[in-house]
């Protein structure tokens, strides 16, 4: 794994279809949804967790890091961040997702699924059993400075 | 629909062999169906924390988790060991929370009173240098035993040379299924 930024290594992928593939932008899975940032060969992301009663995040935000690699996965580390400190048994782990290809009608969209997931300290972690997180679309348009 | 992986790995060589300029393509693992190799488990991953047990100067023991400021953005602060997470969303009650910077970052206590990491913007699309990410670290200041604060010496970015100050602990929630 890359041990900084400047690390990043270029990285291509392309569809079946032959686009190219970026994964940053917006991803939902089971948890709640994800902003990711793809740099080359590093992808980081946020996830907010997503329920009935609160905003986005308002008690686990979860924060990833890891490294494409040319097999067509992503390995890397995530952290609970808790906005809420009570809950301690999901806090951190290891994880690897496989980029999967699919397509709804016309349109071909972009999976993640894990495949490997690890929670050292007991829980099964926001990735563990096969968790699915499905493009959604470009991030949130935001002001530059 | 999801295609099968059979089916994913055959287009892709496909479109390797129709000559697409394509980095996997030039390996030989290009199936994306393989199985991972449990030695591809990152280098500081959950298991890799080490203990760490930083004091100030009076003795009491340093725990950066809980809620810092710092460059107008509230800094969600998780330590585990020496690892270091944390999640940093600007505060500007004029937008939406998901329109606002996102700043994500991970590092490494050292025993010298050192936090070494790196940031990542999430959202925003470019910052005031125009860098999405970067390599940092932070000196753990105890000038204060009551107020102790990282600082940064980094030339760009959202940490240019800036301060963080300690706010206190996460706030406690409902427990997830509680009353």
């Amino acid at each position: 794994m890359a041990d900084s930024a400047d690390d990043c290594e270029p990285i291509e992928y392309v569809t079946p279809a032959g686009e190219r593939v970026d994964l940053t932008g917006t991803w939902r899975g089971s948890f709640g949804v994800h902003y990711i940032r793809q740099d080359g060969s590093c992808v980081w992301w946020v996830g907010l967790e997503e329920n009935e009663s609160e905003e986005l995040g308002a008690r686990i935000m979860v924060v990833f890091r890891g490294e494409l690699g040319a097999d067509f996965t992503i390995t890397g580390e995530w952290m609970s961040v808790n906005r809420s400190s009570f809950i301690s048994d999901r806090r951190h782990g290891s994880v690897t997702f496989r980029i999967d290809f699919g397509s709804a009608g016309d349109t071909e969209t972009i999976m993640l699924r894990s495949t490997l997931a690890d929670a050292p300290q007991g829980g099964l972690g926001p990735y563990a059993g096969g968790v699915t997180l499905v493009y959604e679309g470009p991030l949130p348009q935001v002001p530059l400075y | 629909m999801v295609v099968t992986s059979t089916v994913r790995a055959r287009s892709i060589i496909t479109a390797c062999v129709a000559g697409f300029t394509l980095v996997a393509c030039t390996t030989s693992t290009a199936s994306p169906s393989e199985s991972v190799p449990e030695s591809t488990a990152p280098t500081m991953g959950g298991a890799e924390c080490s203990p760490i047990d930083l004091r100030t100067q009076d003795g009491n023991r340093i725990d950066l988790t809980g809620i810092w400021r710092s460059f107008g953005a509230t800094h969600y602060v998780r330590q585990d060991g020496n690892c270091v997470w944390w999640v940093a969303i600007e505060d500007d009650p004029d937008l939406e929370q998901v329109s606002q910077l996102v700043v994500v970052f991970r590092g490494e206590l050292s025993s010298d009173f050192t936090l070494s990491g790196e940031w990542m913007s999430v959202m925003r699309p470019a910052l005031i240098s125009g860098s999405l990410h970067g390599p940092i670290t932070f000196e753990i200041g105890l000038e204060d035993p009551e107020a102790v604060v990282l600082r940064s010496t980094a030339p760009f970015g959202p940490y240019e040379r800036v301060t963080m100050n300690f706010i206190g602990p996460l706030p406690r929630g409902i427990e997830p299924g509680g009353s």
